[in-house]
């Protein structure tokens, strides 16, 4: 909490140095507008930006649950398959060779302009990171409990299962956070490249038109929005892994 | 129930080197005994435990559960190994019933079982912590409530109280001594401690350093229930004047 504190203070003062800076120094609002500036576009056009965010949510969102259920089953399947793991992961690890924006607009080639396009690029870009963190949490699981559960009889399923993927829950989470932001930043990708709703589309027009001040009030929903999202997967690990976080502290 | 060692050998590959770490290990266990193996660090007792759980082969000899070779570990014995494994997000309650709920039995009765043995433990109202929040001992008592638990008739205690300061460490023995009287179990336990052996003990076996084997072999007729004050007594000096010189005479491990 005394954190949250501090990056607030730091976040006004960042506010404030912007706003004096633009106002002695006489930048042209085109180029930098006062933050004061883009407040007021935010309070003018809150309800085109919420109509878009939420687009651009939906996208978000259901990108990052599809790449958390693929994620967390081809990591069990991998798990449970090690043939399937060992054909399968270095083929994973060098498909992140390929940036995702450059498949962008293949994807859209073929899903078309609706919703469905930007959720799957949301979420191929969530989908790495999960699958490789919810995989090395499982490496990293105590071997000897493993053993331990095979000496109380148990199957190799229930290793998996009641062992290796709790185990790998922190991995998962910390992933999870790391993924919801993306997930924002995927779905605005897949509308730059063409839609006719969502943050992204607005970002654009706004961009083409130099209206400086309402770009960066669509930037503000974007960053208010990634930060919705970490923190709500947040309160979601806090949820599922009392264990952890109590231990911390 | 009755466990047999025939003549065990086991060498582990280090590299290009080979370390024999268990040579012509023989042992006889019987119905409800207490026999313990103590012997220095390294000499190839936990690996003794991991042969008897089937988590290791041996590669010379046989080990025999009532008479049978292949026997399935978790039929016939509890194994505690030397970490407690407690599983970090389950409760005090749920880590010791896993055995219960990886076989498929009876979770509610287990559950009655396990909170009637939580005081005996000291552990009760600890029944929906998680391990995290343990002491070493606390979590070490969990993990042999876990073993106990498990039901089995032959358990198999690897330094159950290794970490534990001497205080606790001796509360700890009479408890084991206390649940061992009443369980009517099999044991056998490990131990580098010579006090802990002679104080729980029907049987001690002297493990020399690697390559280990069961040399001497020290029989305990000290009455029980034994007590505190049986630690001070006459036959207890002695044996354990005679375990530490048997201890002492093994040769020192020669890595060279
Ligand atoms: N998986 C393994 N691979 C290679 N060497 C091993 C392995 N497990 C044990 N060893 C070696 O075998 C020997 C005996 O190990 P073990 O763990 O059985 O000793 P221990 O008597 O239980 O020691 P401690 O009292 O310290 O627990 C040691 O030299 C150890 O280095
Ligand atoms: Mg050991």
């Amino acid at each position: 909490m005394s954190g949250c504190k501090g990056a607030l203070g730091g976040l006004a003062v960042f506010i404030a140095v912007w706003e004096l800076a633009v106002l002695l120094a006489g930048i042209p609002k085109y180029l930098l507008p006062p933050p004061s500036d883009v407040l007021v576009y935010i309070v003018r056009d809150y309800q085109l930006i919420i109509l878009h965010s939420a687009y651009t949510l939906a996208a978000a969102v259901s990108g990052l649950l599809l790449a958390v259920a693929a994620g967390l089953l081809l990591a069990l399947a991998m798990d449970y398959w090690p043939s399937l793991e060992s054909g399968l992961y270095p083929l994973l690890v060098v498909s992140q060779a390929v940036p995702i924006i450059t498949l962008a607009p293949l994807i859209i080639m073929w899903l078309g302009y609706g919703l469905l396009p930007k959720v799957m690029v949301a979420g191929l870009i969530c989908f790495f990171p999960l699958t490789v963190s919810v995989i090395g949490g499982m490496r990293a699981s105590d071997r000897e409990l493993s053993d331990l559960m095979r000496v109380m009889g148990a199957s190799r399923w229930q290793v998996l299962w009641l062992a290796r993927l709790p185990a790998a829950m922190p991995a998962f989470f910390s992933g999870l956070k790391i993924s919801a932001a993306y997930s924002v930043m995927g779905a605005v990708i897949g509308e730059w490249l063409g839609s006719s709703s969502g943050l992204g589309v607005i970002l654009l027009r706004f961009t083409h038109s130099y209206q400086t001040a309402r770009v960066l009030a669509a930037v503000t929903a974007i960053v208010v929005m990634s930060l919705l999202l970490f923190g709500l997967s947040e309160l979601v690990s806090r949820r599922v892994m009392p264990w952890h976080h109590r231990r911390q502290g | 129930m009755n466990i047999v060692l025939d003549n065990i050998g086991k060498s582990y590959k280090a590299g290009k080197r080979e370390v024999l770490a268990l040579s012509g290990v023989s042992l006889n266990v019987g119905s409800g005994e207490f026999v313990s193996i103590i012997g220095p660090s390294g000499c190839g007792k936990s690996t003794l435990f991991k042969i008897i759980c089937g988590l290791a082969n041996p590669d010379r000899g046989s080990v025999r559960i009532n008479g049978s070779r292949d026997y399935r570990p978790g039929d016939v014995l509890s194994y505690m190994p030397q970490k407690d494994l407690l599983m970090p997000w389950r409760t005090v309650l749920d880590n010791v019933l896993l055995p219960v709920k990886i076989r498929g039995e009876d979770l509610k009765k287990g559950r009655e079982d396990a909170l009637g043995l939580f005081p005996l433990f000291g552990l009760e109202g600890f029944e929906s912590s998680y391990p995290g929040e343990l002491s070493g001992g606390m979590s070490q008592r969990a993990a042999l409530l876990r073993t106990v638990l498990a039901g089995r008739e032959l358990m198999l205690l690897d330094e159950p109280f290794g970490s534990l300061d001497a205080i606790t460490r001796f509360n700890m023995q009479q408890w084991l001594q206390e649940i061992w009287l009443k369980l009517n179990r099999t044991v056998i336990f490990i131990t580098h401690d010579v006090d802990e052996a002679i104080f729980l003990s029907d049987r001690i076996y002297v493990m020399s350093p690697r390559p280990g084997s069961l040399r001497d072999c020290l029989e305990v007729t000290i009455p029980r229930p034994r007590t505190s004050s049986a630690v001070i007594g006459n036959n207890f000096v002695k044996l354990k004047e005679k375990l530490i010189g048997l201890l002492a005479d093994q040769l020192p491990p020669s890595d060279s």
